[in-house]
């Protein structure tokens, strides 16, 4: 038998074509822009608060309310993971997945290698906008206060970096199971993610009930679902459950990965 | 010669669309032109011999190991596809090196192997623009080139010389040869019979999922004397003509023309029809003499209809 | 005997074939779309809202206590089309992202443009498929419901109070169709991908939409509801059908002059980068 490249190696190779391909195309820019908003935010508001203008919130609550829990968290990371991370459809869509399907490696370093060049490319353009968002906002009620938070900059970037493998996960299953993964992926996100915001259990079968169980911000919620109180999550069970969507959705995607046939449209 | 690619008993369906039906062939080391109308089963034929294609039933064998499901064997096989599909915003050897890393060499290997590549499809010129800039025929033949890139013993090229230049077509026809006789397996697939004549005179013949022949090109020509052939004569007394002709045995059928001066003439050696006619075209005032169907189409309905 | 000129005479289409030379476009698009299921599945589930808005006018009209709690009059038309605009948004997508998207990626633009049509003809017949598709979860719906009530209570709809309702409804939803769509196509026209072009107008959609309520948030003005364009076409909505939104007091003038200025934006898109010539970087 003609032995495949190992695992490593060709989970490399399927990474760093990732990345090139990443960086060269315009879902960069779209993804640089869906992620670094809050930080373009917070330097408009640092102008305003320095012009004198009339603020209605703090930097705290922009940056936690507004840009962690309900910007983020609610939408830009899904967005990016579906952009991203459903990125198999795309090679279909495409005709290039042949060039993937025809290298001596076995399909499940294909897929990890190109799950871990959406989350380091991802988390990078997150993270960084993060950290700008956090030293303009934060910063903001004086060296005490701001100190006191660092804390909470790791920790939030904790969990915006299991939105993205959460969210990754889920949309790399549903990218390789179907061949137009677009409008189930905003289904999921603007249908059944909003069952987070309903009373009761149901909202412990969505995603974004557990992240934002790890999270301390308490964002205003518009409308309806702003007169329900969800019920306590504890940190550990958030945890537990992201993570067996995480392990659950990239064992499930490969599984299908490894067994699908790609006809191509002619 | 022993087989590199086996198909056994394959067939491939699409849905309710018969790709490949009952397929039992061997192609053996050297260069195999797979011949056959646009339709025919060429491109289902190649992506189950690469393994893309799992067959529906039956057994494909490359280098006598299982085609579907083992990735191992891609170290040694190279496809060219023929879609025109590439990560258009990498430059030309960025494509390649990319696509060689999946081999585990190293950064300076792939490298040296991708410039090689691209040196023998004549592409070097052009290595760091990228691919979407690239014309018709330099993108066929940077996809000839990730086929051979990393030396395969085995290289499927699915139509490799369409839209290329007469120079780039010479080039990648003398490439093939040159693989071919340094012992490699080469099937390559068209559906223009002297593209596969100038590569090889090896040719499977497929027509609707089928294969219909194997062998040296000169063999399948062999069967074309056998083919009847069909002659219509334009003629002042076609009637007269087929007086002449009626009697001689290789005459299959004899048929006039509604308007009275034509004779569609049916042999089975038209090298005799042809000898003859000459002498009974003068009684006849025959002024005007042609063959319907010395086509590949005709001949691939000829081996159809057998 | 008579000889005849072998000269060439072009075909002369006949004249109503000119003037709507963009429909084979629509129609042969349509065509694509409703055999697809996940479409009609789409298309049918918007039509809920309908259903409960059916009801509600049932109820009202048949018991008029009920319509303190759910009154029924013409802002009930204004609701039910502010509602509607998921819908439109998901199935703009659905049906608009790779309109044009996939005609670059397949080089299909430069057939079109090679016929007797041009590129206002290409465009038009772009619009016409995503201006069907909406307006059949928006006015017809919305119409359909209008002549319900008429039909159930005509002392209080078939009258000339509310003659204004039906003009409304048809002036709102085309202003829907014609925002969203014209931005989807433009969207659509800088991608060469279906999926990236579908993600980029929904996730722009939504950015902008994130932005706008932060801001809003952050500064307490209603002119930041400006970089939204569900906001804005819901200002202009709730002008049109009287209802009062507590957390929208943008002026519809405004908003109408920005959803102009992004339509006049989006159609400069369109003419940049559809051309009948493929321009190679």
């Amino acid at each position: 038998m003609s032995a495949p490249t190992p695992f490593v190696p060709g989970a490399r190779a399927a990474f760093t074509l990732g990345i090139e391909t990443t960086l060269a195309s315009r879902r960069a820019w779209l993804t640089g822009l869906l992620l670094g908003l809050p930080a373009l935010l917070a330097v408009a508001y640092r102008v305003a608060a320095a012009s004198g203008v009339e603020l209605h919130l703090t930097g705290w609550q922009v940056y936690g309310d507004f840009a962690v829990t309900l910007y983020w968290v609610g939408l830009a990371l899904p967005l990016v993971a579906l952009l991203q991370s459903s990125g198999y459809a795309e090679e279909v869509e495409a005709r290039t997945i042949v060039y993937l399907l025809t290298r001596p490696v076995s399909r499940a370093s294909l897929l990890v290698g190109r799950f871990a060049a959406y989350f380091v490319f991802a988390l990078g353009v997150t993270l960084a906008a993060q950290l700008a968002t956090f030293l303009l906002l934060a910063s903001q009620e004086g060296a005490g206060a701001f100190f006191g938070r660092v804390p909470g900059l790791v920790r939030d970037a904790g969990v915006l970096a299991l939105a993205l493998l959460a969210y990754g996960a889920l949309f790399t299953l549903l990218g390789v199971l179907l061949r137009r993964p677009l409008l189930p992926g905003l289904g999921f996100l603007f249908g059944w993610e909003l069952l987070a915001n309903l009373p009761g259990y149901l909202p412990r079968l969505t995603v974004a009930r557990h992240l934002r169980g790890l999270l301390p911000y308490a964002p205003p919620v518009e409308g309806l679902f702003g007169l329900f109180t969800p019920l306590p999550v504890s940190g550990w069970a958030c945890l537990l459950s992201l993570a067996l969507v995480i392990g659950g959705g990239l064992t499930l995607a490969t599984l299908v990965f490894e067994r699908r046939e790609y006809v191509l449209p002619q | 010669m022993s087989a590199t690619i086996e198909l056994t008993r394959a067939s491939r369906w699409y849905g309710a669309v018969i790709a490949l039906n009952d397929v039992t062939v061997s192609v053996p080391a050297g260069v195999t032109g797979l011949l056959g109308p646009n339709g025919a089963g060429k491109s289902t034929f190649l992506k189950l011999a690469a393994g893309l294609l799992q067959a529906s039933q039956g057994e494909v064998k490359l280098l006598g190991e299982p085609a579907w499901g083992s990735p191992g064997l891609f170290s040694r096989v190279g496809l060219s596809p023929e879609t025109d599909a590439f990560w258009e915003t990498l430059t030309g050897l960025q494509f390649l090196v990319g696509l060689l890393r999946f081999h585990g060499w190293d950064e300076a290997e792939c490298r040296r192997r991708a410039e090689a590549a691209l040196e023998l499809v004549a592409l070097q010129d052009a290595r760091d623009r990228r691919v979407g800039g690239y014309s018709k025929g330099m993108r066929q033949r940077l996809r000839v080139a990730q086929a051979l890139a990393h030396d395969p013993e085995v290289l499927l090229l699915d139509e490799p010389l369409t839209g290329m230049d007469p120079v780039n077509r010479r080039r990648i026809i003398d490439l093939v040869r040159k693989l071919g006789r340094e012992g490699r397996t080469v099937l390559v697939s068209s559906h223009i019979l002297h593209e596969v004549e100038a590569m090889t005179r090896r040719v499977l013949l497929i027509h609707n999922g089928r294969v219909l022949a194997e062998g040296d090109v000169r063999e399948i020509r062999e069967l074309l004397d056998t083919h009847p052939h069909t002659v219509a004569f334009r003629a002042r007394d076609p009637r007269q003509l087929a007086r002449e002709l009626v009697g001689s045995p290789h005459v299959l059928s004899l048929t006039f023309g509604a308007e009275g001066e034509w004779l569609t003439v049916q042999t089975a050696r038209p090298d005799e029809l042809y000898a003859r006619v000459p002498e009974a075209a003068i009684a006849a005032g025959v002024s005007e003499m042609f063959a319907t169907d010395e086509d590949l189409e005709s001949v691939f309905r000829f081996l159809v209809s057998r | 005997m008579p000889v005849y000129d072998q000269g060439y005479r072009r075909y002369e289409a006949r004249h109503p074939l000119r003037q709507v030379r963009f429909w084979p476009i629509v129609r042969e698009a349509l065509r694509g779309l409703f055999v697809r299921k996940a479409f009609l599945a789409l298309a049918a589930f918007s039509w809920i809202t309908f259903v409960v808005r059916l009801v509600q006018v049932y109820v009202v009209t048949q018991f008029p206590d009920a319509g303190r709690v759910l009154p029924v009059d013409g802002r009930l038309f204004g609701q039910f089309l502010n509602q509607q605009g998921f819908f439109v948004l998901l199935l703009t997508v659905f049906a608009g992202a790779g309109l044009i998207a996939n005609d670059l990626r397949s080089g299909a633009i430069v057939v079109y443009l090679s016929r007797p049509l041009t590129r206002r003809d290409y465009l038009l017949g772009k619009l016409g498929v995503l201006l069907v598709v909406q307006l059949l979860v928006t006015l017809a719906p919305a119409l359909l419901l209008w002549l319900v009530a008429a039909a159930l209570a005509p002392a209080r709809f078939a009258t000339w109070q509310l003659a204004w309702v039906p003009p409304a409804i048809v002036a709102q939803s085309l202003l829907m169709a014609l925002s969203l769509g014209l931005a989807c196509l433009a969207i659509s026209a800088l991608s060469r991908s279906t999926r990236l072009a579908g993600l980029s107008f929904f996730g722009l959609l939504m950015l902008l939409e994130a932005a706008s309520s932060i801001l809003r948030g952050v500064f307490g003005r209603p002119e930041w509801a400006l970089l939204s364009l569900p906001a804005m076409l819901r200002a202009v909505g709730n002008a049109l059908f009287g209802v009062q939104e507590r957390a929208l007091e943008l002026h519809w003038a405004l908003a109408l002059g920005v959803l102009l200025a992004v339509g006049a934006g989006c159609l400069a898109v369109l003419r940049a980068r559809v051309r009948a010539v493929e321009i190679v970087s």
